[in-house]
């Protein structure tokens, strides 16, 4: 039940109102009651992930003619918002964002004709699951001094190197794999391939065990004289930078619209707790420093959501949101984590437990600060664009 | 307005670097100036304002190392076409 649905048409029209209702619906109709347990057993719901892509949800931004909702991004932003208020399975929309960002919307922008009709209707559907390779062991926050290389061969290009933390990789069907094929300038001489899972030479192996977000599987990817076509490369040789610059730019804004999702769901459950829990004769909630925190949260929801859909406005104009994207990433993940640490100290002894979601959305929490660019890198990009 | 003039008023007016006052067509660019992504936005300016392409050998710091050196590239580049 929604208990204190902050206002959605100041924002946006009554049709994208709608529509977030719609997802939302469909969101609480995804099994809730067994996220703990894959939560525990870091297992993902595979069955979930196709019936959002049945909904539309994975295809959004996407061309209709390749399978795709040809939604805007404002509208984009609105159903992964919904999607993450409605879905208690923070890692499955995790997955989802990590999906549609890093090869959904680099195929859609980048890829030939063929690659985009052998690719993007399954990826649209949810039929297939896609991710990105990009980060290596000592390639994190400075991702172009990645060492993957991809040698010239007649066949094509001969690729070597290993990958860590790559989201989706354990359950993925096709996979985007950075690797540099000459020495550029900064971000570029890297080369985005679209290869398809099974390729021999490209193992993907060394789940990692995380402290959040579980249900999103993560592993490592190694690439041992793995022999791809010229056909698999995606956008152009050596501007494979550019492809990783724009899935970063949607994932900053996108992911985001989830996490607010996630933190608008936790102010109802603190809400209908400060209600309900009673100590020293009254609710909870008639005291100040529990009403404070929760009124905290709602601040935090609407800046946060007017941060995210200034990106998303800037976005359907054409405009560049890199400084606008790193502010809503920032702003958006720290108070998360706050919000979170604030929902776990109101329901007291009980939020430190398993039995209630709290703990675990405070785990799934603290990614946020880190994936997408850490807080330190989101400072640094919107120093450098103040001329420091 | 030549092709130098140009690619200053791009990197002060849509990258916002805040001491363009004190940047000239000599000012290294990268690693101060520049980052990775001002770097990319510059190179999609470029190629969309002036119509050329910049091959993936031309991505180098002796061509974009400064303003001067990159509009002596564009300027050559578009000569040829």
């Amino acid at each position: 039940m929604i208990v204190a649905a902050p206002p959605l048409l100041e924002w946006v029209s009554e049709e994208q109102a709608a529509f977030y209702e719609a997802v939302v619906g469909f969101a609480r109709t995804l099994p809730r009651e067994d996220v703990s347990a894959l939560d525990r057993e870091a297992a993902f719901a595979r069955e979930s992930w196709r019936r959002c892509g049945g909904f539309g949800i994975q295809g959004l931004p996407a061309p209709e003619e390749h399978g795709g909702g040809g939604a805007d991004v404002t509208t984009t932003i609105l159903a992964l918002e919904a999607l993450g208020y409605g879905c208690t399975d923070n890692g499955l929309v995790f997955s989802i964002n990590a999906h549609m960002w890093t090869s959904v919307v680099p195929v859609w922008q980048f890829g030939t004709e063929e690659q985009k009709r052998r690719w993007l209707p399954g990826l649209c559907s949810g039929e297939l699951i896609g991710c990105h390779a990009m980060t290596e062991p000592d390639a994190g926050s400075d991702p172009f001094s990645l060492t993957a290389s991809a040698k010239r061969t007649p066949e094509g290009f001969r690729l070597n190197g290993r990958k860590t933390f790559i989201t989706n990789a354990p359950v993925a069907d096709v996979l985007i794999v950075f690797a540099r094929t000459s020495e550029g300038l900064g971000p570029y001489g890297i080369t985005a391939f679209v290869i398809p899972a099974g390729t021999p030479g490209m193992d993907v192996s060394g789940e990692i065990d995380k402290m959040g977000l579980r249900t999103s599987p993560m592993s490592e990817v190694s690439l041992d004289d793995c022999v791809v076509p010229e056909s698999a490369v995606l956008g152009r040789v050596g501007r494979g930078g550019e492809v990783f610059q724009r899935s970063m730019e949607w994932e900053r804004a996108c992911i985001m619209a989830s996490q607010i999702g996630l933190m608008r769901r936790t102010m109802d459950t603190c809400i209908a707790y400060a209600r309900e829990r009673r100590q020293f004769g009254q609710p909870i909630g008639k005291f100040e420093s529990i009403a404070d925190k929760i009124a905290d949260m709602r601040v935090s929801i609407d800046a946060g959501r007017a941060l995210v859909l200034r990106v998303g406005r800037l976005m359907d104009r054409g405009r560049d949101a890199t400084l606008e994207s790193a502010i809503a990433k920032l702003f958006v993940s720290e108070a998360n984590v706050r919000l979170h640490l604030d929902a776990v100290q109101i329901h007291g002894g009980y939020g430190y437990t398993r039995e209630f979601e709290i703990e675990r959305a405070l785990r799934d929490s603290v990614g946020g600060r880190i994936y997408s660019g850490t807080s330190e890198i989101q400072r640094r990009i919107i120093a450098r664009r103040l001329g420091l | 307005m030549d092709t130098a003039a140009s690619i200053r008023g791009y990197i002060r007016d849509e990258l916002l670097v805040a001491d363009a006052s004190s940047l000239r067509d000599d000012t290294p660019l990268w690693g101060g100036v520049l980052d990775s992504v001002g770097l990319m936005q510059l190179i999609s300016f470029i190629e969309e304002s002036f119509g050329v392409e910049i091959g993936d050998d031309e991505l180098t710091s002796a061509h974009f190392g400064t303003i001067s050196a990159i509009a002596s590239l564009v300027d050559r580049k578009v000569t040829a076409s």
